[in-house]
């Protein structure tokens, strides 16, 4: 069976898991690293069960597209979510709350410029579009333009309330 | 007059009137698993499963309302499972509808509740029932136990396929993946709040029963998705079965 060895705070917690575990799983239903391993969305979107890997990173399977979009540079780091690991061999892994907390809200502020530069643009094509049929009135701007840019507002309102969920 | 079962046995006898019934076992799952349907056959599905899971909170809502108020740990699960349905990460059934429209169908199709079979509207109204009449314990061991502790085991064999035969991306199947993760714990919670809750002989026998009730309508409704949308195009002498 796998030894999961795990730190957090100054602390270090261990115990083996059956073979294929998720740690996330396992902390879910209480089992060990319950109470100590933080995590939020278990879909690999909020990055609260993000763990540096310090020993058994040459077992895990490479990082699937959520890690890669969710951790970025970080996976360089050594980082991994656990969530979307399944542990088959011996582990030592690492979280910081605080690091995760302030790298979500890294990721979130980018999001928001992200969302924002998407609504200009959208904005400024409606403008162009409007400018070469050659109306002013936002209630005659064609519908499908006038809606993209409505998407794209709200994008930017439901990006911002997951932040601060998140947060 | 029947003893009350010691938690290891009632838990085997809970997995085992789950699991005599499972829904792995339909046409459609095997079709699904062995890469037999087509981006059609699931967008079908698609529309039928939004409304069967789409209110699952609105199904856990009610069991919540109606557990006692010193029942804190089962109450805090329940609101936990709805909210993790709902707005934890991504809403689920907005990951179900990218799936759909990937599978060819639309937003609005899907939503539009004329577009289920009157089958899956006695799955949809069965869970409104248990939810609303049942002991709330035992309305926990028909929805979670029954029903959401299936669903990794379903996805497990079902996802794959979506990748490797029919060629959605990693995307487009999000919805499967996640469910692999978040049923397994909601499952297994489920499991631990009735092992520990259900504490009389009457009590368990009513959560084995209703158990057994929940498999046996989510395999009715994946067999019923067969015969009404797959059959015609896919016999079931194709799958190995006897028809």
């Amino acid at each position: 069976m796998p030894r999961v060895v795990f730190h957090k705070r100054g602390e270090v917690f261990a115990d083996e898991v059956a073979e294929n575990s998720n740690l996330v799983v396992r902390t879910g239903v209480r089992r060990f690293p319950y109470p100590h391993l933080t995590f939020g969305c278990g879909m690999g979107k909020c990055g609260k069960c993000a763990c540096r890997v310090i020993a058994g990173a040459e077992h895990l399977p490479e990082p699937n597209w959520k890690e890669s979009a969710r951790l970025e540079q970080r996976i360089a780091q050594g980082f991994r979510l656990m969530c979307q690991l399944w542990i088959s061999h011996d582990i030592e892994i690492e979280q910081d709350d605080v690091l995760n907390a302030a790298a979500v809200r890294d990721a979130a502020a980018a999001a928001r410029e992200a969302a924002a530069d998407e609504t200009n643009r959208a904005a400024v094509t409606a403008d162009e579009v409007n400018r070469a049929v050659g109306t002013t009135d936002e209630a005659d701007r064609p519908s499908v333009i006038a809606s993209e840019a409505k998407q794209s507002r709200s994008d930017v309102g439901s990006t911002g309330i997951a932040s601060l969920r998140s947060q | 007059m029947p003893e009350l079962m010691d938690q290891a046995s009632f838990r085997t006898a809970l997995e085992a009137a789950v699991k005599g019934n499972s829904a792995n076992k339909s046409p459609f799952s095997i079709a699904w698993a062995e890469g037999k349907l087509s981006r059609k056959h699931l967008a079908r599905w698609a529309e039928n499963h939004f409304h069967y899971v789409g209110p699952f909170a609105e199904y856990l809502a009610y069991v919540y309302a109606r557990l006692p108020a010193h029942l804190t740990e089962a109450k805090d699960f329940m609101l936990s499972n709805m909210y993790e349905e709902e707005i934890g990460g991504d809403r689920h059934t907005d990951l179900l509808i990218r799936f759909a429209e990937a599978c060819g169908t639309t937003g609005a199709r899907i939503k539009d509740s004329d577009n289920m079979s009157p089958t899956t509207r006695g799955l949809q109204s069965w869970c409104y029932s248990v939810a609303m009449r049942e002991d709330p314990i035992v309305a926990i061991a028909g929805l979670v136990v029954g029903l959401e502790s299936q669903v990794p085991s379903i996805y497990r064999r079902q996802a794959p396929a979506l990748r490797s035969q029919y060629k959605f991306t990693d995307e487009q199947v999000e919805f499967f993946d996640l469910h692999i993760v978040s049923d397994e714990i909601h499952g297994e919670r489920g499991y631990q709040i009735v092992l520990a809750h259900a504490d009389t002989p009457d009590l368990q026998r009513r959560c084995l029963r209703i158990c057994e009730i929940g498999a046996q309508m989510r395999l009715l409704y994946t067999t019923a998705l067969y015969h009404d949308y797959v059959e015609a195009d896919l016999p079931l002498r194709e799958l190995d079965l006897a028809a």
